[in-house]
């Protein structure tokens, strides 16, 4: 680097940058009123709200013969959106668009017959649903400022699978094919699942917590002699999974 | 099946848009405001039932000893919504109003009574705040160098000496304070020569209805010292010589749905017992009211307190600790005309602390009034402790107004609290994060006090006005350099447009394009304890 460059360039940059920081004035605070105190037309308690919510919620209800499962291990995981309308302080309509994913763990035991009557070491149905839920809410604390508050939902959903599978586990003793011991299957687009089904809602919420209960009121499983011939024990349809579900939600606001 | 399907489904959303909690609204108590029509002298006779200082306060400031507003709520009225509502439990004199819990079967029965004015829901959302629980002390009194430098900044900031100088220590004021719990006030040392005097009057813990409240939150130990605590013989606040009424109104953890119950009961409770000041750092915001409620008028915590200065009580309340949230702004009763609302400033920078919440109200009025440090030295109760909020800068405030009200026994409370204003180091100018600013205690003891000199030129030209700072005064290069200049736009309408805060670092501060602003608006500037305002 030579000297003319040094003194031509970089020294006056240098002065240039030093004298502007002492020249310079500092805005500590700034505020600019009409700005800021505007009537705000947006919020939890306004006339419309927005928000993510993530759940997960567990079977409750009871099991049929034929399709008992392991409770604990049968969950729904969820992640959607909500938007309610306020139609008064006591009363709103709201929207819940979602995707989740409903996993039943089959219990193995003598007299299975979902989705037949092989006894595997793990075996589970999964269903990917979107779904739309409608509901009505009542607030329990009618005067609140700009916050959800306590409330009640009760609504209904419909839920429609766009992907369903059933998956086996199974250890082999010794290894087996290609040498491996350990055996997973999984078999997609279930023949036995009807197109949609519709549930019942209930929440109750504490602002942005939430316990669910969820209670499906439609069949899971199709009704059709020919689908299950093959079994020769009468079956004209498979035992319906528990309808009910029990779980919690976040709201994410 | 499909028919089936179709039916229930039909049933269900028939049943849920029809449904209401019936059940729950019917078996689930409420609490509610019951306000009568009317109400009678009696037998209130208002020599028995107020302190001699309350006879006091009213005669000075001209009020009336007997007035309907202080008569008791009519007995029968009250048995007789007793008589129907599951429980009562505190009648308001002031608003002729008693608080049930009720069922709505009860409070539609109660509604219907001819003496019934109205039935309001109470407000019932908690929050959580501080928690400290009180245990008995080995105080730790040892402070660091940098905690005894703000110990001290605090009141000095206040200009403590002038008042003290002159032995003005809040002698026969007589403060009440609203908290959350006062754990160690009758053993911390902090408190001994409040003790010693017997100057705490009485106490009342209006959640459990029992006299003692020193327990609970260490909130109320915190606030009081910062009005009246003495540690190793250094002053925490300035009413060092003050009486005191303390009171429980806050659970301190969760609020038990009746805050404000028992805000309303404080506070005629102080009146009666004969306060002059209140110290009141809660405030109610978004749980409870959207930023449109804050006009003085909404909440009934606000009526009240605008109610305990038409009694001649000097109300000063915590703007809010919600400048750096969404709300932003004060919270109620801040928010109320006559209370003296207190914004924080930092230690550090010495302006705006970020938390302290902003005013204007929502129908622009200025707020905060005034400021103080919104971080300080407290007396906790097992020891001296920093702690941050305007909790403590309204009780810093409310030491100083004790003792500058102390300079001018024979001024209303009204009078002083336009005094405190005055007595703020920007008076006249103002923002909305710093009111007048902080209060200094020179205006109430040097009260011939000459002028401040011109700090800086406003030249103004066809096309601009600029600020130009005093070269012979500052020197921006040297020790001068980063001083505050603080400048505002007022509108026609009275009430600020913008507002800033600049460190100056030239001499030639400000260059504003008169083409930018409405006509008939003012650019009002300040620097120095000096204030010169254009209108364009």
């Amino acid at each position: 680097m030579s000297t003319t460059y040094v003194l031509k360039i970089i020294l006056p940059l240098l002065f240039a940058v030093s004298v502007g920081e002492l020249m310079g004035q500092s805005v500590l605070l700034e505020e600019d009123v009409n700005a800021d105190t505007v009537e705000v037309v947006k919020g939890p308690n306004k006339r419309v709200f927005s928000h993510m919510y993530l759940g997960v919620a567990f079977a409750a209800g009871p099991d049929s013969a034929g399709s008992r499962i392991n409770y604990g291990k049968s969950f729904d995981i969820t992640i959607g959106r909500r938007t309610k309308w306020k139609i008064s302080s006591f009363y709103a309509l709201g929207l819940d668009l979602e995707y989740h994913m409903s996993a039943f763990n089959l219990a193995q035991e003598a007299g299975k017959l979902l989705p037949n009557d092989s006894v595997h070491d793990s075996e589970r149905l999964k269903f990917h649903n979107l779904a739309a839920g409608f509901y009505n809410r009542f607030s329990l604390n009618t005067r609140r400022g700009n916050y959800i508050g306590n409330f009640i939902d009760l609504g209904v959903r419909l839920d429609v699978p766009i992907l369903s599978t059933h998956v086996t586990e199974d250890e082999l003793d010794r290894a087996g094919y290609n040498n491996g011991r350990d055996i997973k299957t999984k078999t997609t687009d279930l023949r036995f699942i009807t197109d949609f089904n519709y549930s019942g809602y209930f929440r109750l919420g504490f602002n942005k917590y939430v316990l669910t209960a969820s209670y499906r009121l439609s069949d899971l499983f199709i009704s059709d002699s020919n689908l299950y011939a093959k079994y020769g024990n009468g079956l004209t349809k498979y035992p319906e999974l528990p309808a009910l579900s029990v779980g919690v939600q976040l709201g994410l606001h | 099946m499909a028919y089936q399907m179709r039916t229930s489904l039909v049933l269900l959303v028939i049943f849920s848009l029809a449904w209401r909690p019936l059940g729950y609204a019917q078996s689930n108590l409420e609490k509610y405001w019951v306000f009568f029509t009317d109400k009678e002298q009696g037998a209130f006779d208002p020599y028995a039932y107020f302190d001699q200082k309350a006879i006091e306060r009213r005669v000075k400031s001209n009020i009336p000893i007997n007035h309907p507003s202080d008569w008791p709520v009519t007995f029968s009225y009250v048995d007789s919504v007793a008589a129907v509502a599951t429980k009562t439990s505190h009648a308001s004199r002031w608003f002729n109003a008693l608080s049930i819990s009720a069922t709505t079967n009860q409070v539609e029965t109660i509604a219907a009574f001819e003496f019934v004015k109205a039935v309001e829901p109470m407000m019932v959302i908690s929050y959580p705040a501080s928690m400290v629980m009180a245990e008995k002390p080995t105080y730790k009194s040892s402070i660091s160098t940098a905690e005894m430098k703000l110990l001290m900044k605090q009141t000095a900031r206040m200009e403590a000496d002038a008042f003290h100088d002159k032995n003005i220590r809040g002698q026969g004021l007589r403060i009440a304070i609203f908290d959350a719990g006062f754990p160690s006030v009758d053993v911390n040392p902090a408190f001994e020569h409040i003790r010693a005097a017997n100057r705490i009057i009485k106490t009342y813990d209006f959640l459990s209805k029992k006299e003692n409240v020193y327990k609970h939150s260490a909130h109320g130990c915190n606030v009081l010292s910062c009005i009246a605590g003495i540690i190793n013989g250094q002053r925490i606040g300035l009413a060092t010589e003050a009486e005191f009424l303390l009171a429980r109104t806050e659970s301190g953890m969760f609020e038990p749905f009746s805050e404000e119950e028992n805000w309303l009961a404080a506070v005629e409770w102080a009146d009666k017992n004969g306060a002059d000041l209140i110290n009141s750092s809660l405030g109610y915001t978004n749980n409870r009211y959207f930023t449109s409620d804050m006009d003085g008028k909404t909440s009934l915590v606000a009526r009240a307190a605008n109610m305990a200065a038409r009694k001649g009580i000097l109300v000063l309340n915590a703007a809010g600790n919600d400048g750096s949230d969404d709300w932003k702004y004060q919270g109620t009763p801040a928010d109320a005309d006559s209370v003296l609302s207190v914004g924080g400033i930092d230690f550090n920078t010495d302006f705006h602390i970020s938390f302290s919440s902003f005013g204007p109200t929502s129908d622009k009025r200025m707020k905060p009034n005034i400021c103080a440090l919104g971080v300080a030295m407290v007396a906790g109760p097992k020891a001296m402790e920093k702690a941050y909020g305007t909790s403590f800068a309204s009780p810093l405030a409310t030491g100083f107004a004790a003792c500058a009200w102390q300079t001018d026994r024979e001024a209303t409370n009204m009078e002083m609290f336009k005094k405190l204003e005055q007595s703020g180091e920007f008076y006249p100018y103002f923002d909305y994060a710093h009111g007048f600013g902080v209060p200094q205690a020179s205006f109430f003891v040097n009260k011939s006090a000459e002028p401040v000199a011109s700090t800086f030129e406003m030249n103004t030209s066809n096309f601009e006005v600029s600020i130009e700072i005093d070269k012979a005064q500052f020197d921006l290069e040297g020790e001068d350099a980063g001083a505050m200049l603080f400048y505002h736009i007022e509108n026609t309408k009275g009430y600020l447009d913008k507002y800033y805060v600049i460190a100056v670092r030239t001499y030639n501060v400000l260059q504003l394009n008169k083409a930018d602003f409405k006509k008939g608006s003012t650019l009002r500037v300040h620097f120095k304890g000096y204030t010169k305002s254009y209108t364009f």
